[in-house]
């Protein structure tokens, strides 16, 4: 019985060990994005870019045509995404605003076409 | 009688020798379309071309037309394109013109719009316009077209956008494209998310609210009375009346409205079941 007791004892301790091992973790991986965020402009970039193709499976509605044929920024968290379809390229200018904790607002989204034929 | 128009865009027959106490006067628009193949370097069955014939867009691979395909793809085209636009559309004639007497009785007729597509090689013969179209690798399943340049999967139906509540609205590129060389403008143009003045080629310009997504010059294939404006323009220059800024005006009706005794039109009445004369 004793035995028993002295096991499920050591059994607790153990998983309370591991959960503050995994807090330890989790809070460090935390901290990490946050400074890679703040730090890393290809990290930020792939953040903006992420937030840009979510708001376009929400905002744009034309689905056929050749699809997202380009993303370039054009200036500091100024993206345009171009969007083949007929007749047109569509161009979706997103102007954006990040904090280190990568929190992305839009601070301006424009639509305008551009016909390259008639250059 | 005929009478007939030419324009840069398009040729116009108005025939009152069909009008009887029954039928309507045709008023027919006849488009000329010159076709021209895009095919690869010359001795390769396959290779490459730009979207909107542009070097900096992404490139598709097209293969080279046979004689036999090049054949088809006209045929279907005119075909399909012809059946799509003709006999949609009837005009009120709300003037005293092209009247004409039939068995002792006056009538007045209104005008049933016919369309005439007639295409052939570009480089054989005269046309209102010239188109390139090149033809697609199997594995492709879109390439960038515009007005004067197509491609082979130009005819089929696919969604080219979605309405207010996720359903699919289905477009045929070529008949959209048609009613562009007609002179009709896209859908939206003239409301304030798509000035006349601006570039009418941005998406908002093909329609914002679901009926407008639906018409034929936005991502639908719905007709509109709008779309019968090509006619109004030729009956208006044909017979010198009216206006094409005034709907009132040979107003646009897509059924068939008989012709009227001048007692019926002095009355405005409108015939759509057929009388007994």
């Amino acid at each position: 019985m004793l035995k028993q007791k002295c096991f499920l004892v050591i059994c607790l301790l153990g998983i309370a060990f591991l959960n503050v091992s995994n807090a330890d973790n989790s809070g460090k991986q935390a901290m990490a994005t946050q400074q890679i965020c703040q730090q890393t402009p290809l990290k930020k970039s792939q953040e903006l870019i992420r937030f840009i193709l979510n708001n376009i499976t929400e905002t744009y509605t034309q689905v056929e045509g050749g699809g997202i044929t380009g993303i370039k920024l054009v200036a500091t968290d100024t993206f345009v995404v171009s969007v083949s379809q007929e007749e047109r390229i569509d161009k979706i200018s997103y102007e954006l605003s990040v904090d280190g904790k990568c929190n992305i607002k839009i601070i301006k989204r424009e639509v305008t076409a551009v016909t390259p034929w008639q250059k | 009688m005929k009478k007939s128009i030419k324009t840069s865009v398009w040729d116009a027959v108005l025939d009152t020798g069909v009008c009887d106490a029954y039928n309507n006067a045709d008023l027919t628009i006849t488009l000329k379309m010159g076709f021209k193949q895009v095919n690869p370097s010359p001795g390769s069955a396959t290779g490459t071309y730009n979207d909107y014939g542009d070097p900096s867009s992404p490139a598709r691979k097209i293969v080279r037309w046979t004689p036999a395909e090049w054949t088809r793809w006209k045929s279907h085209f005119l075909t399909s394109a012809q059946k799509y636009w003709s006999g949609k559309f009837w005009l009120i004639n709300n003037f005293s013109a092209l009247e004409y007497e039939n068995k002792g009785v006056k009538y007045r007729p209104n005008i049933w719009c016919r369309f005439n597509l007639v295409g052939g090689d570009a480089s054989a013969g005269a046309y209102h316009h010239t188109i390139e179209v090149v033809r697609l690798h199997k594995t492709e399943t879109w390439f960038g077209s515009h007005s004067k340049l197509y491609d082979s999967l130009d005819t089929n139906l696919v969604q080219k956008g979605t309405d207010s509540k996720g359903k699919a609205i289905m477009q045929r590129a070529h008949v959209h494209e048609v009613g562009y060389l007609l002179g009709l403008g896209h859908v939206d143009i003239g409301k304030t998310h798509c000035p006349a003045a601006g570039n009418t080629n941005i998406s908002a310009c093909y329609g914002v609210q679901d009926a407008d997504k639906y018409s034929v010059m936005g991502q639908g294939m719905q007709l509109r009375e709008k779309h019968a404006n090509p006619w109004r323009e030729a009956i208006t220059k044909l017979t010198g009346k009216g206006n094409v800024t005034n709907v009132t005006d040979w107003l646009t009706k897509n059924n068939r409205h008989y012709s009227r005794t001048l007692i019926e039109a002095a009355a405005k009445k409108q015939i759509i079941v057929r009388p007994k004369r």
